[in-house]
């Protein structure tokens, strides 16, 4: 029953960071809870659809397919997360200071945590595939201690909901004025660990045999295996062994994020004081 | 070079592989329950469906060994790929 709410709790460690997380990102917007919840959900039915259809899968996904699978969701989410914060970098003093009903502004806003929750529900779909295969694999086994261990894994399951209340009770812990500029920190380095995951399953597939040698290693340091070495590696995109891939697609994805918000943000403002001047003299 | 996965046990628990040369492993899973093979020393991560296979593509590789497992049975899905 231990081992398997080890391995459940390892696996549901990471879709409970993201949960947390994007709570607390999307803290004040309307209706939230509901589509933060439909992408629980949705990432559950499909992590159940993905297990029960395996087998069928499988002829497709023979060789290097389910690679190419896994590299797919995982930059669906970074382009995602890169679009919340890019909404975030023109509308997130009006997000600081409760959101009226403005509008487009809401809409927008609405859109954004859209987005946010299909995050969640790919990295729902994600580990939740790996423990239906598992759970499932073990209470086809049957017995006594086939029960046992799916008392395990709901136990590693409701170790994953503490994860996400932990990451979301501390990040509301921050003052209002500062809670998006840090969670928009956590949602760039979120993205850049996503893609560098990615890069990791492409040359796994054989697709991308480039820049693949590590290039330095922290095994000693910190394992990534660890339960705080996965905490860390969904939380900053930290590897033990990177390659030079996997750097590059990290550092890309901060750049592009911050480099992107911040256009974004200038252009905004810009465009805020051209109608107050026009507004005022006009 | 192919490897078993049988009564979660793999089959061979030792494979040899020659340096400095891209491999690939096609993993054959005559269980009738997944297994996830897993190695953080060859940076690899895949679920292998009950009666289905898959292949992983390895680096190349410096001399040594590099464990891997199989994730849902670690108490007796354990192997090596050995790098000479």
């Amino acid at each position: 029953m231990l081992g398997a709410a080890v391995i459940t709790f390892r696996e549901v460690i990471e879709a409970g960071l993201i949960v947390g997380i994007v709570l607390a990102a999307s803290h004040g917007v309307a209706g939230r809870g509901r589509v933060v919840s439909a992408g629980i959900a949705l990432g559950v039915l499909g992590a159940a659809l993905l297990a029960a259809f395996a087998d069928r899968l499988n002829a497709a996904f023979v060789g290097s397919g389910q690679e190419l699978f896994q590299a797919a969701i995982l930059l669906a989410a970074v382009v995602m997360l890169a679009w919340h914060n890019i909404w975030m970098a023109s509308h997130g003093r009006a997000m600081a200071r409760e959101v009226r009903a403005l509008g487009a502004e809401v809409s927008e806003g609405r859109r954004s945590v859209r987005m946010l929750g299909m995050v969640v529900g790919i990295a729902v779909l994600r580990e939740g595939s790996e423990v239906v295969l598992f759970l499932y694999g073990v209470a086809a086994a049957g017995g006594a201690s086939g029960l046992g261990i799916l008392g395990g894994g709901a136990i590693g399951l409701a170790g994953g909901v503490l994860v996400a209340v932990l990451m979301y009770r501390g990040l509301l812990a921050i003052p209002a004025g500062r809670l998006f500029a840090v969670t928009g920190w956590l949602i760039t380095l979120l993205a850049a660990g996503m893609a560098s995951q990615a890069v990791v399953f492409l040359q796994q597939g054989g697709y991308a045999a480039i820049l693949a040698e590590p290039l330095w290693d922290t095994r000693w340091l910190l394992a990534e295996d660890s339960i705080l070495g996965r905490l860390f590696h969904t939380l900053v995109g930290y590897t033990d062994q990177p390659d030079g891939l996997q750097l590059v697609a990290y550092g890309a994805t901060v750049l592009a994020i911050t480099a992107l918000a911040r256009m974004v943000r200038v252009s905004h403002q810009r465009a805020q004081t051209a109608f107050a001047t026009k507004t005022r003299f006009g | 070079m192919e490897l078993r996965i049988e009564n979660h046990r793999f089959t061979p628990a030792e494979i040899v592989v020659p340096a400095h040369q891209p491999v690939v492993i096609h993993i054959k899973n005559l269980d009738a329950t997944a297994e996830e093979f897993d190695s953080s020393a060859l940076k690899v991560e895949k679920v292998i469906a009950g009666h289905g296979e898959g292949s992983v593509h390895l680096r190349p590789l410096a001399p040594g060994r590099y464990p891997f497992k199989g994730e849902y049975h670690e108490a007796t899905a354990q192997g090596v790929v050995v790098v000479k």
